[in-house]
């Protein structure tokens, strides 16, 4: 049985005033991922991992819990306080060109999960559509996560999921004959 | 957390209600620690931290609960550990993503632990989560001063009587009354008053009842009357977190006490007889008193005070004003009941 605490709780004084100065920067992000994991989960059809502060770009990776499909995906989570909205209904919180491009590039499905922290509400955006015209500045409001368990949550996520088998089922079927160059 | 398992949902639904109704200046991580499960950092003048263990709302009869409390109950708690932090207990509705949550283990003193068996659980929400977190930053080891909304006289009327079985029992009602009206921000002048009030409520070696304390002592005295003595303690100021933490370890004596929310009602005197002329004035309800009483008076009984009337040695002529004086004092006074868990 692990006997000690987190290395977190044994800090000296002056890492507690560092921390602190960090706490309320990070804590909106903590915030947004708490309710992104919560909505996201919400009738046991994933699992998230977290990938840590160090994962560049990418703050989840969703695994579907279907073992006949155990595809995954790389979700990037991005918190509002704002609660402001543009005139076409969109979701004022945005992912930087730089995020958006390392994400387009990625091997597997990714999505932007937007957050209103306000109404604790999620707002899914797929980023390997030919239709994205970035998400720099908002996000769409078509695919929304309410913040309570719904009917309509269920639906936006049977969508999330059937779009990930798609995805990945396509890549799957393109790369059949690919031979591993590590033959052992 | 090996003691109490709990997924991953139920711990991120737990997180979420956790900053929901911690404000904005709380952090929340998950930790690897076989006594809780997330460690809470508060951004305040002290620092305050506590742990959170999170279940399933089918826990508390469970084995592992038990192993788990036993673990808390014979664990040794070395002084000035910094692993000693409060821990609170979270009841995680998976369904409907709502939770209850209570004060597992607290500390007196910041060195003596005390485990709660059983707990108190309540609904989170606004209020009772800033309840928890009085409670919680006065098991710190740093004093601090109370806000300004609960600076405050702790009222006790002490009940000591015999019952007609024969047995003695003991009971106490507490409530307090704050020193000054709420100032949601404080200008030059009225800084300056509540520092000269400040200062003299702190130098008072007796806090005077007013009308109203008079009232609530009258009408204790009129409902136990034949059965108890009433007296009322010495008051006692709640100026700083050790003050409610000495409030908690008062709780924590009163373990076995069956304990009630009370109000009185009160009506004038009249001196007419046969007219039914109660029901052409409206009491004066004085609320937010906790009662905590032994046995044989419990939940049934304490319904006697939603139905009772006292009447007061005020005539009809000043009721009026009178009325009006005791509504607005009446204001002033906290409920003292979720502090004692």
């Amino acid at each position: 049985m692990n006997n000690r605490l987190s290395p977190q709780l044994l800090q000296s004084q002056s890492q507690i005033v560092v921390e602190k100065e960090t706490i309320n920067k990070n804590a909106l992000g903590s915030r947004g991922e708490a309710i992104a994991y919560v909505r996201l989960t919400e009738g046991y059809r994933f699992n998230l991992y977290f990938m840590g502060e160090k994962a560049q770009t990418i703050d989840y990776l969703l695994e579907l819990r279907d073992k006949n499909a155990p595809f995954f995906a790389f979700l990037q989570v991005k918190t509002t306080a704002q609660h402001e909205f543009t005139q076409a209904g969109q979701l004022k919180v945005g992912i930087s060109t730089h995020d958006l491009g390392l994400l387009i590039n990625k091997p597997l499905p990714t999505y932007f999960v937007g957050v209103d922290e306000i109404e604790e509400s999620v707002y899914i955006a797929p980023l390997f559509s030919d239709t994205i015209h970035g998400y720099t500045s908002s996000i769409p409001k078509k695919y929304k996560l309410e913040h309570m368990p719904s009917e309509e949550n269920k639906k936006v996520i049977a969508k999330l999921e059937k779009d990930i088998i798609c995805f990945s089922k396509v890549v799957k079927t393109r790369k059949l004959k690919y031979k591993t160059k590590m033959p052992i | 957390m090996e003691l109490l398992q709990s997924d991953k949902r139920t711990l991120a639904i737990a997180a979420n209600l956790l900053y929901r109704y911690g404000g904005s200046t709380i952090h929340v991580q998950m930790v690897e620690y076989d006594l809780f499960h997330l460690l809470v950092s508060i951004d305040d003048e002290c620092n305050t931290r506590y742990g959170v263990v999170v279940a399933e709302s089918n826990i508390l009869a469970s084995d592992a609960y038990k192993n788990y409390l036993d673990v808390l109950n014979k664990r040794v708690y070395t002084r000035d550990n910094p692993d000693n932090v409060p821990i609170l207990l979270v009841i995680v509705d998976t369904i409907f993503e709502s939770a209850r949550i209570g004060v597992q283990l607290g500390w007196c003193s910041a060195f003596t632990p005390i485990v709660y068996n059983p707990i108190t659980l309540k609904q989170m929400d606004n209020d009772w989560c800033e309840k928890l977190y009085t409670l919680v930053k006065a098991m710190n080891s740093t004093i601090t001063m109370l806000s300004s909304e609960y600076l405050s006289i702790q009222k006790t009327i002490d009940l000591n009587g015999i019952h007609n079985n024969g047995f003695r029992f003991s009971g106490v009602i507490l409530y307090a009354r704050t020193i000054i009206p709420h100032i949601p921000q404080l200008t030059a002048k009225t800084k300056k008053q509540f520092e000269e009030d400040t200062t003299k409520y702190i130098y008072s070696p007796k806090f005077e009842n007013d009308e109203l304390d008079n009232e609530i002592l009258e009408c204790t005295r009129l409902k136990f009357a034949n059965v108890a003595d009433v007296n009322q303690r010495n008051d006692k100021m709640l100026f700083t977190s050790s003050d409610v933490q000495d409030l908690q370890f008062f709780g924590k004596e009163l373990g076995g006490y069956n304990k009630f929310r009370i109000k009185y009602s009160l009506l004038p005197t009249i001196d007419i007889n046969g007219e039914n002329w109660q029901q052409y004035i409206t009491p004066i309800s004085l609320h937010n008193m906790t009662l905590c009483i032994r046995e044989p008076y419990n939940k049934q009984w304490a319904h006697t005070f939603d139905h009772q009337v006292f009447t007061s040695n005020v005539n009809l002529g000043e009721w009026v004003k009178y009325s009006e004086l005791l509504n607005k004092k009446s204001e002033s006074m906290i409920d003292l009941f979720d502090y004692i868990i």
